[in-house]
């Protein structure tokens, strides 16, 4: 297929102009169509419909892989819990060497009460 | 056959229930190594330091405070003012770097503690931390596990103290603590706290 930026457009060439209209010849009442392409619908128009998406057509529909990546999710689910089965880590305390005046560390006021 | 799985099952339980509060998981009892071979049992039993000359805040603030490296120097500028043992003190204090203490009473980071409204309710510094004066280095003798709050904020009466006797190590609760529990409750307005929210903020 054409490659430039009215290929669509560009396609209306190739088209079998005689084949449309003997399509529509035996036919009655409204129909609609929203491209001469589609209406021609041939061989390359559908193929071409059908890789609109070429990059993600094809993802996910191997029902093995979706398996996979739930089994593996579960386990990681699963194991992280498995986490919360530990010590404390040690924590150390860092007072001041010269304590401030009027600053008591993790009082609400910080102001001399007594 | 029933009964015999029944047993096992029960006795594995308990005994799961009994291992994750003992000493092995909670490391209580365990004497922790500090930066300084820093004893309670000397300052405390040996010079009779109260409390709070060091622990300044553990009346009016949420933590009971680490002193400062000033407030070893106040003495040990002139005690032991050569001793080796002191040499990281005095290198903190010549070089205003702070000294890290080991934490021993660690609570996990999902609780809030306020250090002061328990001393001012009548819980004494050794109904938690035990008989500080006569450890060498420092431990917890407590399991420090959600249970164990539990105990006395359901039945403080237990364990409360008149507040005058709160930073005595050596106090021994009368034979009618029970008696002397729930008048203190009624004197001081004790609330049996035990809301998730009162901890779990």
């Amino acid at each position: 297929m054409n490659t430039g930026p009215d290929s669509r457009m560009s396609d209306h060439h190739d088209l079998d102009f005689t084949s449309i209209q003997s399509s529509l010849a035996g036919t009655s009442g409204p129909e609609y169509w929203r491209s001469l392409e589609e209406l021609a619908n041939t061989e390359a128009f559908r193929d071409y419909l059908h890789r609109e998406f070429p990059e993600q057509a094809s993802e996910f529909t191997d029902p093995v892989g979706r398996r996979q990546f739930m089994r593996l999710m579960g386990a990681s689910l699963a194991l992280a819990g498995v986490s919360a089965c530990t010590k404390q880590p040690a924590e150390v305390i860092v007072p001041y060497v010269r304590a401030p005046e009027e600053i008591v560390p993790a009082d609400r006021f910080s102001t001399p009460r007594r | 056959m029933l009964f015999g799985l029944i047993v096992l099952v029960a006795s594995s339980g308990y005994l799961i229930y009994q291992t994750g509060k003992s000493p092995y998981v909670t490391r209580a009892y365990e004497a922790r190594q500090q930066p300084i071979q820093f004893s309670h049992e000397r300052h405390v039993a040996g010079n009779g330091l109260d409390c709070r000359y060091c622990h300044a805040s553990a009346e009016t603030a949420a933590v009971a405070g680490i002193p400062p490296t000033k407030t070893c120097m106040n003495c040990h500028s002139q005690i032991h003012s050569s001793s080796a043992y002191l040499e990281p003190v005095r290198s903190s204090y010549a070089n205003d770097v702070s000294i890290q203490w080991v934490k021993v009473h660690d609570l996990p980071d999902f609780v809030y503690f306020d250090h002061s409204i328990h001393v001012n309710k009548g819980v004494g510094c050794t109904t938690c931390h035990g008989r500080v004066d006569q450890m060498p280095l420092m431990w917890t003798v407590k399991t420090l596990q959600m249970e164990w709050c539990l105990d006395c904020h359901r039945t403080p009466e237990k364990y409360l103290r008149p507040r005058e006797a709160v930073f005595k190590v050596d106090y021994e609760p009368p034979a009618d603590q029970l008696a002397l529990g729930s008048r203190l409750v009624k004197d001081y307005q004790v609330k049996s706290l035990t809301s998730c929210s009162t901890c779990h903020r």
